[in-house]
């Protein structure tokens, strides 16, 4: 029923690799074009920095680099991320920079109030993680991990709070849309493996 | 850290290790840990950062303990995991 499909997604700024906010959007518009509008990632899972084009299966994968969930209709359907071998061949300027300075961050915390011109909402999410990880260390957090108990959406408030912190190398955020908790992220300290 | 909230009330047996594997399935990892002998490495089953990291918050939540930092490389088996509990909550 579901071929593997593969994401055409472009590195952004002087990144090479794809990341959570990469993947997340296009991983939402291939399960509704799977599933129809109302199909939402309820979970994703990134075990690496994905370096090549990445195909989505809704098929069991050995060896996957990451998998996600889908919510519809009363069921909970699973798919998995494929590395391909073939070469990310598109790079699009991104600067992260605008966030940071329009948070307000504090203790375990970081929010934005309104949105943005130019970012997505889910651009803003990660870039609150990275704050409020870069408060317990400078040294890079990568996230590997959202799970959504309710749609994200374009709403604000949208803010990320620690929820737990684990060994110094292992994050847990709260992530909250309009002040309300609808999931959490998992980040781990590094990057280069998990 | 820890959520704070009432004191889990004092456990009347010790925890076993088919215990901590049926928390195992419940979280959500790479490596099938369902079968995972008592004195076998999570890395050695196939387990990575995020499994090990996922499996000690759901048992710091389960058992209100905070696994001190220096001491999770130690608990790296079922086993390990279930005496280094047990020593703490008796």
């Amino acid at each position: 029923m579901h071929e593997g499909i593969v994401l055409d997604l472009p590195f952004k700024g002087d990144r090479d690799y794809l990341r959570m906010a990469d993947l997340f959007p296009a991983i939402q518009e291939v399960a509704q074009d799977q599933f129809g509008a109302l199909a939402q990632v309820s979970s994703l899972i990134v075990r690496r920095p994905l370096m090549r084009a990445i195909q989505v299966s809704f098929q069991p994968v050995e060896g996957c680099s990451g998998s996600f969930r889908v919510r519809h209709d009363g069921e909970n359907i699973a798919g998995w991320l494929v590395e391909t071998d073939q070469q990310v061949s598109r790079r699009v300027p991104y600067d992260s920079s605008p966030i940071p300075a329009a948070a307000v961050s504090g203790p375990d915390f970081a929010r934005i109030l309104d949105p943005l011109p130019g970012f997505s909402p889910f651009d803003i999410l990660v870039s609150l993680s990275k704050i409020v990880g870069a408060q317990r260390t400078p040294r890079p957090w990568w996230l590997c991990q959202l799970n959504l108990d309710t749609p994200f959406t374009e709403r604000f408030p949208i803010e990320v709070r620690v929820l737990h912190w684990l060994g110094g190398r292992f994050a847990v955020f709260n992530v909250l849309q309009a002040d309300t908790v609808i999931g959490s992220f998992r980040a781990i300290l590094g990057g280069t493996s998990i | 850290m820890a959520q704070a909230s009432a004191p889990l009330p004092r456990r009347t047996s010790p925890i076993s290790t088919a215990e901590l594997r049926e928390l195992i399935a419940r979280v959500d990892t790479v490596a099938d840990l369902k079968k995972l002998m008592d004195t076998t490495r999570f890395r050695d089953a196939g387990a990575d950062s995020l499994d090990f990291y996922n499996l000690i918050v759901a048992i710091e939540e389960e058992y209100g303990v905070t696994i001190a930092d220096s001491d999770l490389g130690e608990v790296n088996t079922l086993e390990k995991l279930a005496k280094y509990l047990n020593e703490r909550l008796a």
